[in-house]
């Protein structure tokens, strides 16, 4: 929390006091543009933009500054979540850290300012429009939570309560999204001729569902089509949704509940965030909330709800923040450690978690014979699977919405490294039988699964530097070459590249193991490869 | 050259156009924003375009003004993307020099001669001229639907050089307006259009108006040094799809040539059998003296050969006098 207010105080106001002024932050935290280079216009433009002077993002209004001004006054006012587990440190001042108890935990105190992920996670799925899972036993809040965003998006406290669709075992799909009118399932000669009375929730920009684990499977899947594809169809009559931001709550995080939860389902799930424990020594906030009646809910303060075409320019914002070359390598580098399972298949492209599973052999099991590997250094052999594509898009674009609130012109690496864990917590699974977690030390990450997944993106970090990636990346410029374009190049040229590419695959044919990030620079270096003698083979047929 | 403009105006014909589609304006700017372009190129880009869309937009009415405005924006921005808006490219020769000159055109298909035109430069200038396409193409009066424009564009092109379209361009010729087809096919006003087409069509060198003198036709190929296709001296030998072919480098090529152009066509890893018997003696209306290495008559017409020569990286296509030709049948050459 921060400021003079405590809870229940000020309730209804907004400090007028910037939230954040940036931290200085070192070179590799935050790389800079030259000059030349800086942006000089929002990277996504519209049509406006090309009438008058260029706009700068400046003009378009400081929506990151009202975001941070929701976020603490979330934490100030509306939720009791004294946390700072989202940490960031500001590397010019030391670390303080604490050793505390037998298991020595560590009480480190932030250098910059940190967050509440129970607070956070849900605003910048707002921002994003994303879909955020709130999970934790009862009465923790995560429908309260949930109901604040609906408040934020401008809805009428007692319109959001009764949007808010309540998962249960006799929950049909009519009954969460729409009935048939009665004289026209009796008049009606063909189907499309019975109209639907659509639930309005489904046009809302923000929809929560409550204990999505308690619906059953058949409105799950149903559920599942407006997640994922935004429509939903009763009655062969169809609904298209709009863009929205989605809150789910469940008490169970293992999927448990009266219904198991469809697989598709979770996957389609961008966040997952725990509400944590309350910490009894914020008990007089709460007594005071009680002799008050004061409920935070009913008292948003205008200055923090965002109408329409703000929301609609939040989103535009936060997709338009640049994610870096340098922090997207990282992540690049980390993603492709998860993937390769070398033993799995004969071909290249096969060897992978992906290929073991779907012949319905446990991938651990074939990891046992891959006996030339360290299991302790190889991250990839802590997790059972690798990240699919709507994992890393999910990634990228909590990142930059993480980069937007904190103030930062472009993702850095700490932004990644804050959402990381809540985006990856249900989409990486652990291989609770490998060797790394057996040390006592790490024992603890079997069930943290936050500081397992934060763990394992800094050991690709840590290896990443070691490989000293960011100045050596052969790959990379092959790429780079590769992405300028075919037009005009000379055949002399093309050939070139065409040896520089079999000369790197020969240099490593006895000197390196085939790593995650070997795998993958591999395959690319055989995409760019066939895309040259395909350029070569057009060229002789009359691209002269 | 760029226009210095820093922005479309507002109340210029462009300016309304954007204005007025917007909507679609917004969703090209946003697939292009999702395919990495740079937000200054792009903004550059449509700015730049002003200056050569505003007058032939304050001509069309709606819809076909904004119906041009937002195939050229898509336009711009593809080549934006692909990093092919750069000047001198053909594609953006096409959006700045040959647009303008084409206002019935746009007045009538405005998506599809934009689409149409495009696509087709850079294929025109690798294998043609494109000054003379762009001038065929300007003299021609409107295409009034989207297939007419495909195949104006294409004779033209045909017209303009690019030979290995031969046959297509002659049924498309078939297909135009009398008007249109001699417009790009450079006719007289009165000449007979399918007779024009039937003669070429049996015979690759016949056009009206060609002066047949003898001598040499066109010249072929060249040292790689020098940007052609060998590094040896090539042999000019008979066999391939077209008759004539070419060896050199290890490799084979089939000349495709007609009076109005050419095309030299790798044959492949595994080329036909192609015949290399040694030239027949024969005296050639040649401005140069070396020795024939090679000496191949067309078979569709008498008198005129392929030659190759000893000192020499191109080939070239000889039209023989009368008595060259007699002498050269006389000697009962076959292929």
């Amino acid at each position: 929390m921060t400021g003079p207010t405590a809870h229940g105080r000020g309730l209804g106001q907004v400090s007028v006091a910037p939230t954040r002024t940036p931290a200085p932050r070192s070179p590799q935290q935050q790389p800079q543009l030259p000059p030349e280079q800086q942006p000089e216009l929002s990277p996504q433009l519209g049509v406006e933009d090309l009438f008058g002077e260029p706009r700068s993002p400046e003009v378009e209004g400081r929506l990151d500054e009202k975001l941070r001004q929701a976020y603490f006054w979330m934490v100030n006012h509306a939720i009791i979540s004294p946390h700072y587990d989202v940490e960031f440190h500001d590397p010019s001042r030391p670390r303080t850290v604490f050793r505390l108890g037998d298991s020595k935990a560590e009480v480190e105190l932030p250098t910059d300012q940190s967050y509440s992920s129970f607070a956070l996670l849900p605003l910048l799925t707002f921002a994003v429009r994303g879909r955020c899972l709130l999970v934790g036993g009862p009465g923790r809040g995560k429908t309260a939570s949930a109901i604040l965003m609906g408040v934020l998006a401008g809805y009428p406290v007692r319109e959001v309560r009764r949007a808010m669709q309540h998962g249960h075992p006799q929950l049909t799909v009519q009954d969460m999204f729409g009935t048939p009118l009665p004289r026209d399932l009796v008049a009606a000669e063909r189907l499309e001729d019975i109209d639907v009375a659509w639930r309005s929730w489904l046009g809302r920009r923000v929809k929560i569902v409550d204990e999505y684990n308690r619906i059953p499977t058949r409105t799950q899947s149903a559920l599942l089509t407006v997640l994922a594809d935004g429509y939903v169809e009763v009655f062969d009559q169809v609904y298209e949704t709009r863009a929205a931001a989605w809150y789910l709550t469940a008490n169970d995080d293992a999927g448990g509940g009266t219904y198991q939860v469809v697989d598709a389902l979770r996957d389609r799930i961008d966040v997952v965030v725990k509400a944590l424990s309350f910490n009894s020594r914020f008990l007089d906030d709460l007594v005071l909330r009680a002799e008050r009646g004061l409920r935070p809910e009913e008292n948003v303060p205008a200055a923090i709800v965002f109408d329409a075409d703000e929301h609609a320019r939040l989103h535009r914002q936060v997709v338009a923040v640049p994610l870096p070359q340098p922090v997207r390598r990282r992540l690049e580098f980390f993603a492709a450690q998860l993937e390769l399972l070398e033993p799995a298949a004969r071909q290249l492209e096969y060897r992978t978690k992906d290929t073991a599973r779907l012949a319905g052999v446990d991938p651990h099991d074939i990891a046992l014979q891959d006996t030339g590997r360290d299991k302790l250094a190889d991250i990839g052999a802590q997790t059972l699977n690798g990240l699919s594509v709507r994992a890393l898009q999910s990634l990228i674009l909590y990142a930059k919405a993480m980069a937007y609130f904190r103030g930062d012109a472009q993702v850095t690496l700490d932004d990644l490294r804050a959402v990381l864990p809540f985006v990856l917590h249900d989409k990486v699974q652990p291989d609770l039988e490998s060797p790394a977690f057996d040390d006592p030390e790490r024992g603890p990450l079997r069930t943290d699964r936050v500081s397992w997944l934060r763990d394992l993106f800094d050991t690709a970090c840590r290896q990443y530097d070691a490989e000293g990636l960011d100045t050596d990346d052969p790959v990379g410029q092959v790429l780079a070459e590769l992405a300028v374009g075919l037009d005009d190049l000379p055949e002399q040229e093309v050939r070139r590249r065409l040896a520089h590419i079999e000369g790197l695959l020969a240099g490593w044919q006895d000197a390196t193991k085939l790593h995650g990030h070997v795998y993958e620079d591999a395959l690319a270096l055989k995409y760019a490869h066939q895309r040259y003698s395909g350029y070569l083979r057009w060229l002789g047929w009359g691209g002269r | 050259m760029s226009s210095p403009v820093r922005s479309v105006e507002r109340t210029s014909a462009y300016g309304r156009a954007l204005a007025a589609h917007s909507t679609d304006v917004e969703t090209l700017l946003r697939s292009a924003h999702e395919r990495g372009v740079d937000a200054v190129l792009v903004r550059t880009a449509l700015v730049d375009l002003g200056p050569f869309v505003d007058p032939l937009v304050a001509e069309l009415p709606e819809p076909e003004g904004g119906e041009l405005v937002v195939a050229l924006v898509a336009t711009v921005l593809d080549l934006t993307v692909g990093a092919r808006w750069r000047p001198g490219r053909p594609e953006r020769r096409v959006v700045e020099e040959i647009l303008v000159t084409l206002p019935a055109w746009c007045a009538h298909q405005p998506a599809a001669t934009v689409r149409t035109l495009v696509a087709a430069a850079p294929a025109v200038q690798r294998g043609a001229n494109l000054d003379l396409w762009a001038h065929l193409l300007g003299r021609a009066p409107e295409a009034t639907t989207v297939e007419q424009v495909r195949d104006a564009v294409l004779v033209a092109a045909w017209r303009a050089g690019l030979a290995r379209y031969r046959i297509a361009a002659l049924d498309a010729a078939a297909r135009l307006p009398g008007t249109l087809a001699r417009a790009v096919l450079a006719l007289e006003p009165d000449a007979d259009v399918p007779a024009v087409l039937a003669a070429h069509r049996a015979d690759r060198w016949s056009w009206p108006g060609l002066r047949e003198e003898p001598g040499v036709v066109l010249r072929a190929g060249g040292s790689r040094v020098l940007g052609g296709p060998w590094f040896e001296r090539p042999l000019a030998v008979a066999g391939g799809p077209t008759g004539w072919a070419v060896r050199a480098d290890g490799a084979a090529w089939a000349l495709v040539v007609d009076v109005h152009g050419h095309a030299l066509v790798p044959l492949g890893n595994v080329p036909p059998a192609l015949d290399e018997r040694a030239p027949v003696g024969c005296s050639l209306p040649v401005p140069w003296q070396d020795d024939v290495t090679g000496l191949v008559p067309d078979g569709a017409r008498a008198g005129t050969v392929l030659v190759s020569r000893a000192h020499s990286y191109a080939v070239d296509v000889v039209r023989l006098g009368d008595a060259g030709a007699r002498a050269l049948a006389e000697r009962a050459v076959t292929v």
